[in-house]
């Protein structure tokens, strides 16, 4: 087997024209579509339509009251305190929320309906609605307490989701921005009460965030360049697989296969041959494209070491299907018409990537066509890492790493059983 | 040492090899003749086990190595017909690569690939890389990758095809020197008579996928034994006067050749009137006649009435 590893990875490698289309193009690429696409993550396209429920749990009124109430237990003076209750009933959170919702470009997107959380998550299981957004109880008192008293943890919006879809991906981001809003607004207010404190006020309010999204599925957003990085870099994966299948048929063509057959070599280390070369290449060619998207494109900032090592895991996982992949193309180029073997060969990755998402975002196909991205392969593995950046959950990881197995598992069964058997060359 | 018995091998229903009967003995070099289509490269197929045949069966030793084949590819080299090696690696790589695959112990592999270079007489050009050859080099490195684990016989289809007189005669030499110095059995195909005649103790003429004459050069020519070759030049001439020399009684065969019309004739004192008459009667001149022994080629002629290079 090693002798046809080396012979395989040194044919290719001394092939320049199939080793830089591979390696350089799919960088070409991510940098043009990163420049000619929006942040399809951070800039909702217009065709996002989506339904959320909204409860509030929250009793404005009483939070206000029982602010007010604290106000006078901390011994804060009547004419302070008259100054405070006026402020924390011109921030209204929960109102300034509802504007944001209101906006009529907002309005055109997300279609708002208040439920009480039973019945919002009886249609959020029956998909009637997208998301759930929750005001928490003592939201008002909490934002409140953080905004003008700099005390407490402050609030958090809790936001629920069954999938970590395009449209949940905006609604975080609005309501990320509604918490920076707010945050902004409070160091205002605390840099007000800080020239009330130098005249007056026995005690210094602390600008500090007044909370965040509590419970969101789909943490980060995933950008256009890390989207297309991606998933561009696994279509080259595939068809450099299939490069390397096509030598076969030059070996074929040229009778070298039938010499090697003559060796007495098993055939099967041929194509395990085939397979090893292709893992270390698409390897080599995935680290390549990655390192150059993180180094000098900057497509993958500011993630964790944790994040890194599922990344890595996950792209280890799909270079030993590509491999597989390999051996199975292999088979069928030997044991078919070579131009014939090309054809489906080629059509069916043009298929799965259409499918899997390869070409352009899975979100804006068909439902039918986005059901079917988790079944293939290359979808099962561009969804998992949308929801590793996102969400960078070992549950994810191992799921995609598993699925992407069974998939490894049954290429290579599939390549060893139409691999040609002696007299059929 | 290895026969073929009645092999045959049909493709949809179509016979390219019909019941063909072969041997070769250990020592031997035998030539296997025949124009494009014959069925050589299938018979090849068959004997180096690279095709299960339909019917019958090749026996080496007297074993059948149809169902099991690795006795025959332990002792077995093929020189295919095409350049049956990787373009971009050098003929250096070519040979480590085939010598690890016929499994060559490390410490033999470098001796036997300088041995079987300097049979071939490219030792100096090893680390070259194989597209930078020339037809000729090619197809020396081609036999070299054969030759690499000692074969007792070595199968060769059609080797020098296609390239230049130095290579060609090269590719001979080689023949010659595996054949009568290193006692190798050679099995040659050919599109170049002469090329068997002067390499091969017998050969085997096949047509329509059947063996349709075999033995040795005397032998075949005896076939031949009762006619005669005659290379007429005439001062031009038509599909009429062919026809009209066709019709003369002892012509067998006419054939347009680049020399003037070859025909094989039976040998009687009268022919060479009856053809004068023949040209006279068409206005026809002749500028040269030329009575022959037929040659191994005409024989070939003879038995399928096509040329080698059909």
């Amino acid at each position: 087997m090693n002798a046809f590893f080396k012979k395989d990875i040194l044919v290719f490698c001394r092939d320049r024209k199939q080793i830089l289309i591979p390696l350089i193009l799919p960088i070409i690429m991510i940098v043009v579509m990163g420049f000619l696409l929006p942040n399809w993550m951070g800039n909702a396209p217009s065709s996002i339509k989506m339904k959320v429920g909204y409860v509030v749990k929250d009793d404005v009124e009483n939070g206000l009251r029982k602010f007010q109430d604290s106000l006078a237990a901390r011994g804060i003076s009547e004419e302070e305190a008259v100054q405070l209750v006026g402020a924390a009933k011109e921030i209204h959170p929960a109102n300034l929320l509802k504007y944001v919702f209101a906006n009529e470009q907002v309005a055109e997107m997300i279609e708002l309906t208040q439920l009480n959380e039973e019945e919002a998550l009886l249609k959020l299981k029956a998909e009637e609605i997208h998301a759930i957004v929750t005001l928490p109880e003592g939201f008002t008192r909490g934002v409140l307490d953080k905004m003008l008293l700099g005390e407490g943890e402050g609030a958090a919006i809790s936001l629920v989701a069954e999938d970590p879809t395009q449209e949940v991906s905006v609604l975080q981001g609005m309501i990320e921005g509604f918490m920076r809003q707010l945050n902004a607004d409070a160091a205002i207010a605390n840099a007000g009460a800080e020239a009330v404190k130098q005249g007056q006020m026995a005690w210094k309010p602390v600008v500090s965030e007044v909370g965040g999204v509590e419970q969101i599925e789909g943490i980060n957003t995933v950008t256009t360049s890390q989207y297309f990085t991606l998933s561009i870099t696994l279509i080259f994966t595939l068809f450099g697989a299939a490069a390397i299948a096509g030598k076969a048929v030059t070996e074929k063509r040229e009778q070298v296969f039938q010499r090697i057959l003559l060796s007495g070599s098993r055939p099967l280390s041929y194509l395990t041959g085939k397979i090893s070369a292709t893992f270390i290449l698409a390897v080599v060619q995935l680290l390549l494209v990655f390192t150059v998207s993180h180094f000098a494109l900057n497509v993958f900032s500011d993630f964790s070491l944790r994040f890194w090592i599922g990344f890595i895991l996950l792209t280890v996982m799909l270079c030993v299907f590509i491999a597989a992949m390999s051996g199975l193309f292999t088979a069928l180029m030997l044991r078919m018409n070579a131009d014939i073997a090309n054809g489906i060969i080629n059509i069916f990755i043009i298929a799965l990537g259409m499918v899997g998402g390869n070409f352009v975002p899975v979100y804006i196909l068909p439902d039918s066509m986005q059901q079917l991205w988790g079944w293939t392969p290359n979808g099962l593995w561009l969804s998992t890492m949308v929801q590793w950046i996102q969400e960078q959950s070992w549950t994810v990881a191992v799921e995609g790493i598993m699925g992407l197995a069974v998939f490894t598992a049954v290429t290579v069964a599939l390549s060893v059983w139409i691999f040609p058997k002696r007299g059929r060359i | 040492m290895l026969e073929t018995v009645e092999l045959s091998k049909s493709f949809k229903g179509k016979t390219v090899v019909d019941n063909v009967n072969l041997y070769l003995e250990r020592g031997e070099s035998i030539g296997l003749l025949g124009p494009n289509g014959a069925g050589k490269s299938t018979t090849i197929s068959m004997i180096s086990s690279l095709l299960v045949p339909t019917n019958g069966d090749v026996r080496l030793h007297g074993k059948s190595i149809v169902k099991n084949p690795q006795e025959i590819r332990k002792v077995l080299g093929v020189v295919p017909q095409d350049i049956a090696l990787y373009e971009e690696l050098s003929a250096y790589e070519n040979l480590v690569f085939f010598g690890r695959i016929y499994s060559l112990p490390k410490s033999m592999l470098e001796h036997k690939i300088q041995e079987v270079l300097e049979i071939v007489g490219l030792r100096d050009r090893q680390k070259e890389l194989i597209k930078t050859y020339s037809g000729g080099m090619k197809r020396r490195i081609n036999i070299a990758a054969a030759l690499l684990h000692d074969p007792q016989i070595v199968i060769m289809d059609e080797p020098t095809v296609g390239i230049d007189p130095q290579s060609r005669n090269h590719i001979l030499e080689t023949v010659k020197l595996l054949n009568r110095e290193k006692g190798t059995t050679v099995l040659y195909t050919s599109h170049y008579m002469e090329e068997v005649e002067q390499l091969c103790n017998r050969m085997y003429i096949m047509d329509h996928g059947k063996v349709i004459a075999s033995g040795t050069k005397e032998e075949l020519g005896r076939i031949l034994s009762s006619e005669d070759t005659i290379l007429l030049q005439l001062d031009g001439y038509n599909e009429v006067v062919i026809a009209g020399i066709r019709s003369i009684d002892s012509v067998r065969h006419v054939e347009e050749t680049v020399q003037g019309l070859k025909l094989i004739v039976t040998k009687q004192s009268r022919v060479l009137s009856a053809i004068v008459q023949c040209t006279e009667r068409h206005g026809v001149q002749i500028n040269n006649m030329h009575v022959q022994t037929p040659s191994l080629e005409d024989v070939f002629l003879h038995l399928t009435g096509r040329t080698l290079r059909d």
